[in-house]
């Protein structure tokens, strides 16, 4: 339904599991997003530069700094301060969202989950950007 | 129905504004009652209500609120000294806490290596021991036990209900405010067994007291009605409260639960009653009942709430019968 809207967005993945990597890529795909990869922080920092993505999805847990860090780099970055940042997590404590948040993520979404929840929570920041911090749970009740 | 938790939460920054959602998410048993700023803390812009105050009124607010946990839920590193006064605080009254199990720390790979036990992203502390099944299988002895009590004893109910009625005026059933478990109020039923203007009565004769601290107790109250003397020296006064455990506002074991005036001057640790369902019977009713002083009664209540098990329990039903059954100890 609204593939056609979105159709032209392009994501930027930053996942060190290749399974998981390429689960999300398929699933965006099939949504009509235009899909970008990286496995580690410094090939998603190459990837940022122009033209930089609408969405980065960033796993907590990669091999050469952390999804903190990787939010801190691109939020520093001038051409990226637009970007809207989807940060993954094995645990989505109050905690875990409070550093998200302040190191400029856009919403947190909680490991495992849907395809389809992943691609609301990218379409609604995609609606209403600037987002406040949102995570699954709250998207799939409105 | 188990009324809803209500929720504490000392912190008023961004963690107290997400953990607030988060317990709110989680389940709609639980709600977020109120927040308490640290010092220095920042007030989060987005948080749902202001604050009640600052973490230096816990204390005053745990007094006089329903607070079944608190969170805390700073935003910054706490003062450790306000910080340790505030846990006391809670372990004091025997009220529940829970601290964030990230101990504010930023962590992206390492996580709590036991999951279930920060089922929320919090450690979850209880001044009593836990005991989940004994604690199940008291709730269940109180339905199943009032509720077989109330058909057998029906006759005997019955007889009493008729006798305060015709020997005087007013209603068969009195039910007083007391203080339930954290402070929820409720209505204890009792026959009644004084005149009906017995509270109007009470200012008059608080000097001649027989009781030692906030209780009131008098002997030879004249306010009881003859018919009322007699039910209460066998305690059939009190059977109605069969109903309130049944209700869940009382259990058959626990502290009596206490008129709110004298709840009103409890010292902290007293307030620990507090933590428990209030019962029918309990160490001090089996202890000589009113020749025991309000202060060793109070620690009688505290002996029983932080050694509790269902054993204990089933020995103290046992001993009560007898104290009932022969009218020692009551007034």
């Amino acid at each position: 339904m609204e593939d056609t809207v979105r159709a032209g967005h392009v994501v930027l993945v930053v996942e060190d599991d290749p399974a998981v990597q390429g689960a999300i890529q398929r699933g965006l795909e099939q949504r009509e997003f235009t899909v970008r990869t990286a496995f580690d922080c410094r090939k998603a920092m190459l990837q940022l530069e122009a033209p930089p993505p609408d969405v980065v999805c960033i796993d907590l847990c990669l091999p050469d700094q952390s999804g903190y860090e990787l939010c801190e780099s691109i939020r520093q970055t001038p051409s990226c301060s637009d970007v809207l940042i989807v940060v993954m997590g094995d645990d989505a404590f109050p905690e875990h969202m409070v550093h998200a948040e302040m190191a400029g993520a856009n919403a947190f979404l909680k490991k495992p989950f849907l395809m389809d929840t992943l691609a609301q929570c990218i379409e609604s920041l995609l609606d209403r950007a600037p987002a406040s911090l949102v995570n699954a749970r709250q998207l799939r009740m409105p | 129905m188990r009324p809803i938790d209500r929720i504490l939460v000392v912190g008023a920054g961004p963690l107290a504004r997400l953990t607030e959602r988060g317990i709110h998410e989680r389940t709609k048993r639980r709600a977020v009652v109120g927040h308490l700023r640290l010092r220095n803390e920042k007030i989060d812009a987005r948080l749902a209500m202001p604050p009640l105050g600052t973490i230096q009124d816990l204390e005053t607010i745990l007094n006089h609120h329903v607070v079944d946990e608190v969170y805390f839920a700073p935003s910054s590193p706490p003062d450790p000294i306000d910080m340790q006064r505030a846990i006391g605080t809670c372990e004091r009254l025997g009220i529940p806490f829970a601290m964030p199990a990230c101990g504010g720390y930023r962590l992206a790979r390492a996580a709590v290596a036991d999951r279930s036990a920060a089922p929320d992203g919090y450690f979850h502390y209880l001044s009593v021991r836990r005991k989940p099944l004994q604690r199940a299988l008291k709730r269940l002895l109180d339905i199943v036990a009032s509720g077989a009590a109330l058909v057998v004893l029906a006759p005997l109910l019955l007889l009493a209900a008729l006798a305060v009625k015709v020997s005087s005026r007013g209603p068969v059933l009195f039910g007083q405010e007391r203080v339930g478990m954290r402070g929820r109020t409720f209505h204890m039923l009792k026959f009644r067994s004084m005149v009906s203007n017995a509270e109007a009565l009470k200012a008059g004769l608080l000097e001649q007291n027989e009781r030692s601290g906030p209780a009131f107790k008098l002997r030879n109250d004249p306010r009881v009605t003859r018919v009322g003397r007699f039910l209460r020296k066998y305690s059939i006064d009190e059977l109605p409260q069969l109903v309130n455990v049944l209700r869940g506002e009382m259990s058959l074991v626990g502290p009596r639960p206490a008129l709110p005036q004298e709840v009103a001057q409890y010292a902290a640790w007293q307030r620990r009653r507090l933590s428990v369902r209030p019962g029918l019977t309990c160490l001090w009713q089996v202890s000589g009942r009113d020749a025991v002083s309000f202060a060793s009664w109070m620690v009688l209540d505290m002996r029983y709430i932080d050694h509790w098990s269902l054993a204990q329990d089933l020995g103290l039903l046992l001993r009560t019968v007898p104290v009932v059954m022969t009218g020692r100890g009551a007034s």
